[in-house]
């Protein structure tokens, strides 16, 4: 019988980039990075990373399991 | 730089019709459709989001609440982040029940004729600030650039512009779906003008306004707090309200769930889109800071909304012209689609609701549909354009953005509740929306109202909810949400789901599997067409009839009560795409009816839900993926089984024709499955029927005529307990395996045949042994008789006698050949040239008067040799020339042919004879059968060659007609020749 993908991982992977993204920018630590004189560009930053590890994710197949 | 406002209009003009041929040139096939179902195009065109207010209002916004203004971006980012379970379950349901808006997805899930009606409404009332806000850009942004205030007619014949091209790209001609690759196309392209505009734009801040960004980084070093205002709101302002509120519009904006899911081309695009559409919107924001920072070191004397036009006004290089079509593609592809997602939302759970209702039956229903969209496009323009002209705002853009924001939140604990809860319904729901609505109303839009002096202060409510410094937006949204989702729960709680909104929620859900319930009382597609014909007319009746039938490939002709069920379930989803899930429902509801408690319901059910688990199977996980392959698997053995099967439901109706059942019967599955056993076509229907209703189970050797084709077949059958698949019935049906045993009884005759054979060799050798011994006595006693006597008539009757017993030894002789008594061992085989064989018979055959009077034509190469007996080979070849001879006529031809090949040896025996009847043709192998007259054949020849030809490990066959005979040997090609053709082939 074929071998199924683990039936979580796709969600499981889904939800942690969600807590992640909500700690970056609806956390405490957004009041953080807000007010620790950070270069103007720094939010971009977070931003880009937050989007680099969802595409990581996508590419590697994680995920979308349809 | 003095600019006209006709040279603008002419620019507004000119962009509109560039989109336009981008759409036509799409719809026409000019754009390949890889190019348009490839990921890029689909991120692009949800590019849709960015409308005047990121465009223009961005920098406002940043002016005002600094950093705040990424969180309408952010919040998408979560949304995209969150797709695969939050976006795809969406776009699964939307694609498979063919919805076409929001308002379809709830009425398809909260099952009450008012809730399509009650969020289209919302919707209506919420995006009209929405819709303003991008005439109200549009307008600003032609006064920044002319210096002119005067421009009373710039917003209605922008409006009415925007309103022809949003008819020519979605309401041209009518689709069956909602899918329109042209606007893909044109809402792509004005993305990517948008965005490469607003990089141009972001660039010459940096660059043309600063030098670059060592000097941007000077002014920011002189000036410290311009960094300050941007990161102090992150910690102060409604950061996490305004995330939440854009987190819902990323997929809640009537433009934004058109674009993602309604218009989605290429469903694996979403994977791609999850990154890839934040990305876009991050390099969309990388350029409001740098901008925002050279308006303010120029020192523009205008609003900061339009300090991406402003800081281009003095440049000579045309980039002021790229900026205004960058806006003005903002808004248009906003005003575009927005009013074509909502025209479908009004059409179907408004306008067509109110007209069905009133009984009239529509000639031509695809016409009326396609003009009332087109009206209510223009509707839908003009309500934007009569809140612009009535309501004073003098808030900002983003203000009437983030009305709309809150509003379209409004729907995110219905949509919510549509994917995780299913107890929810649809009175839960509609009390959650109007709570949630009137919250939004009484303290986002009354003071909109009281500002423009259409409400009187009397009726301001939002002191009731608006305490302290709290931001106006984390009221609103805190409050009408906490208002919706509590509604929603507690009337969900309070009371109880219909059947219909069970299923729904069921189909709604990943787990959910219901069986079809019911079969269709009208049992033809024709009556089909008939009964929808009374309601959408005789041509549109036919049309979706028809559309059903080829997307389920089934035939006009078609009664089997679950395919009719399948195909009304599939004119209802058709249906749901054109005129709306509830509309729809109902139409399908009163015109095909079912009858609730129906036999074949089993065979309905077992059937229905092994499509929906083959459908189902990809988004199967764990446990219940192991038992579908389980299944599956068990079903596969069962359809490849050797033996017939065929299963039966408690009313006879088939449910399992399998591939030997196929295969015996001929039936094919497609025509069995599903109907009644009555509906089997003859002998089959009878010959079940009578084991089915008799209370044998077994019978054995049932003889069963098909056409010339005489069968035997084992029949067994058994109950089947039934299984718990939510149907009632007193018995789960029956299964029969039917066993074919024609092929066995073949063989079975044959090798009696072969044993009755073996018998009469071994009688025949016995029978020759004995008269062997008394033969050569009377063979001696009439020598002895002949040498003995001088008389010359007793000599003479000695001869005859002598004669008479030579031809008994000539037979006893054959018979012990026959019967193998004198086989040589192939052992003993040797090299043996056939033309050799071949001349030796003829020598032999041409010694009688018949054989003298022969042409015989010998084609044989010399070298030619075969692996064999020499002498059993001339006994062969005389016998078949003997039968040569005797079937032709003096002078006729004879000839012998040889030739041969990689694999055997073939030799041809053609006369120009009588030839063999074709009756007798398959007997004459047979021992003692002959064409000949009494005396003059034994019946052995022909038998012997075959066992000769047998012991050379060949075959023999014969064609025969008037003109003829042809006897073809077939013997192996002996090793030497097929080395020689091996390396000659080599060689070549």
């Amino acid at each position: 019988m074929r071998d199924e993908p683990s039936s979580g991982r796709g969600r499981d992977i889904v939800a942690i980039l969600a807590l992640l993204g909500l700690f970056l920018f609806a956390s405490p630590f957004t009041g953080w990075w807000a007010q620790a004189a950070f270069p103007w560009y720094f939010p971009f930053v977070l931003w880009g990373l937050l989007i680099a590890l969802v595409a990581i994710t996508q590419i590697l197949g994680h995920g979308f399991e349809d | 730089m003095k600019i006209e406002l006709w040279q603008l209009l002419l620019t507004v003009v000119a962009y509109l019709g560039v989109l336009f041929l981008v759409a036509y040139a799409a719809e026409r096939g000019l754009i390949g459709r890889r190019v348009l179902e490839h990921p890029l195009v689909y991120v692009l065109s949800l590019g849709v989001y960015a409308t005047s207010w990121t465009y223009y209002g961005s920098v406002g916004l940043a002016a005002k609440s600094g950093y705040t203004f990424l969180t309408i971006y952010l919040g998408v980012t979560l949304a995209f982040l969150m797709a695969p379970i939050l976006l795809n379950p969406i776009l699964r349901l939307v694609r498979e029940y063919q919805l076409t808006s929001l308002a379809d997805l709830l009425a398809f899930r909260f099952r009450n004729p008012l809730t399509g009606f009650l969020v289209t409404v919302f919707m209506l009332i919420g995006i009209l600030p929405y819709i303003s806000l991008q005439i109200q850009a549009v307008v600003e942004s032609i006064e920044v650039l002319t210096g002119d205030a005067r421009t009373g007619i710039l917003a209605p014949a922008f409006c009415v512009t925007l309103t022809v091209f949003a008819i020519l790209f979605g309401a041209r001609h009518i689709t069956p779906r909602e899918k329109h690759e042209g606007l893909v196309a044109a809402i792509a392209f004005e993305s990517a003008v948008k965005l490469i505009a607003l990089l141009a734009v972001g660039a010459f801040a940096v660059f043309g306004v600063f030098g670059g960004f060592g000097a941007m980084q000077g002014w920011l070093d002189a000036n410290p707090e311009a960094l300050d205002r941007l990161y102090r709101p992150v910690s102060e302002g409604p950061w996490v309200t305004l995330l939440l509120l854009a987190f819902c519009a990323a997929f809640l904006l009537p433009r934004q769930f058109h674009m993602i899911f309604v218009e989605n081309l290429n469903a694996g695009a979403l994977r791609h889109a999850a990154w890839m559409f934040p990305l876009f919107l991050l390099l969309l924001n990388l350029p409001i800071v740098p901008v925002l920072w050279a308006g303010n070191a120029l020192q523009l004397g205008m609003s900061p909304d339009f300090y991406v036009l402003g800081i281009t006004l003095d440049t000579e290089n045309g980039l002021w012209l790229l900026t205004f079509i960058g806006g003005v593609s903002a808004a248009s592809a906003m005003m575009i689609v927005t009013s074509l997602a909502l025209a479908s939302m009004a059409l179907n759970h408004i306008i067509l609701p109110i007209r069905f209702l009133s009984g009239d039956a529509q000639d031509n229903l695809y016409r009326w549909i396609l003009w009332g969209k087109r009206a209510l496009i223009a509707a839908i323009v003009a309500g934007g354009y009569g809140f612009f002209h009535v309501i004073d705002n003098n808030e900002g853009l983003v203000h009437l953005g983030l009305i709309s924001f809150v509003a379209v939140a409004q729907l995110l604990p219905g949509v919510l509740a549509l994917l995780l809860w299913r107890r929810a319904n649809s009175a839960g729901f509609i009390l959650g929306l109007l709570g949630g609505a009137l919250v939004w109303f009484g303290v986002l839009i009354t003071p909109l109202l009281i500002n423009s002096d259409i409400l009187t202060r009397d009726v301001d409510l939002t002191a009731l909810f608006h305490q302290g410094a709290t931001s106006i937006w984390t009221v609103a949204t805190f409050w009408s949400l906490a208002a919706n989702t509590c509604l929603l729960v507690l009337g969900s709680l309070l009371t109880r789901s219909g059947d219909e909104e069970r299923e729904a929620a069921e189909a709604c859900s990943e787990r959910g599997l219901t069986p079809l319930r019911g079969q269709v009382t009208d049992g033809s597609p024709k009556q089909f067409e008939k009964q929808l014909a009374r309601v959408i007319g005789p041509a549109a009746a036919e049309h979706e009839v028809g559309r059903a039938l080829d997307e389920l490939q089934m035939e006009r002709s078609e009664q089997r009560p679950a395919e009719l069920r399948l195909l009304r379930d599939r004119i209802e989803r058709n249906l749901s795409g054109m005129l709306g899930p509830a509309l729809a429902q109902m139409i399908v509801d009163n015109r095909l009816r079912l009858r609730e408690r129906s036999h074949t319901a089993l065979a309905d059910s077992i059937r229905y839900m092994e499509e929906r688990l083959k459908d189902s199977h990809s988004r199967m996980r764990g446990v219940v993926a192991e038992l579908d392959n389980l299944r599956r698997y068990h079903r596969q053995v069962l359809y490849e089984l050797p033996l017939g099967v065929c299963a039966l439901g408690p009313a006879s109706e088939i449910i399992i024709w399998n591939l030997a059942m196929q295969i015996i019967s001929g039936i094919d599955e497609r025509a069995a499955v599903g109907k009644s056993l009555h509906a089997l076509p003859s002998p089959w229907f009878e010959f079940l029927e009578d084991f089915v209703r008799s209370t044998d189970t077994h019978r054995y050797k049932q003889t069963l005529q098909t056409g010339e084709l005489q069968r035997s077949i084992n029949l067994h059958k058994a109950e089947i307990d039934m299984p718990d698949i939510g149907q009632q019935a007193e018995t789960g049906g029956q299964v029969i395996i039917v066993e074919d045993r024609s092929e066995l009884e073949t063989l079975e005759t044959s090798l009696a045949h072969s044993e009755r054979l073996a018998s009469i060799g071994r009688l025949a050798a016995g029978v020759a042994h004995e008269i062997g011994n008394p033969l050569t006595g009377i063979t001696s006693i009439a020598q002895n008789l002949r040498h003995e006597t001088d008389t010359g008539g007793v000599r003479q009757s000695a001869d005859d006698v002598l004669i008479q017993t030579d031809r008994i030894n000539d037979i006893v002789r054959t018979l012990l050949t026959f019967s193998h008594a004198e086989r040589i061992g192939a052992e003993a085989y040797q090299q043996t040239p056939l033309r050799h064989s071949i001349e030796e018979a003829v020598q032999l055959v041409g010694l009688s008067d018949a054989g003298n009077q022969i042409d015989w034509r010998i084609d044989c190469d010399a070298e030619l040799t075969v692996e064999g007996d020499h002498q059993r080979l001339v006994q062969m070849f005389v016998n078949l020339l003997s039968n040569a001879c005797d079937a032709s006529a003096p002078g006729d031809p004879v000839e012998v042919a040889c030739s041969h090949d990689m694999l055997h040896v073939t030799i041809r025996v053609i006369d120009k004879g009588s030839g063999v009847p074709e009756p007798l043709r398959e007997r004459i192998f047979e021992p003692f059968f002959t064409t000949k007259s009494v005396g003059r054949g034994t019946g052995l020849g022909l038998p012997l060659v075959h066992g000769i030809v047998r012991d050379h490990h060949g075959d023999i066959s014969v064609k025969s007609s008037s003109r003829g005979t042809e006897f073809v040997i077939r013997l192996p090609v002996p090793e030497s020749l097929a080395n020689v053709d091996t390396s000659a082939a080599g060689a070549a």
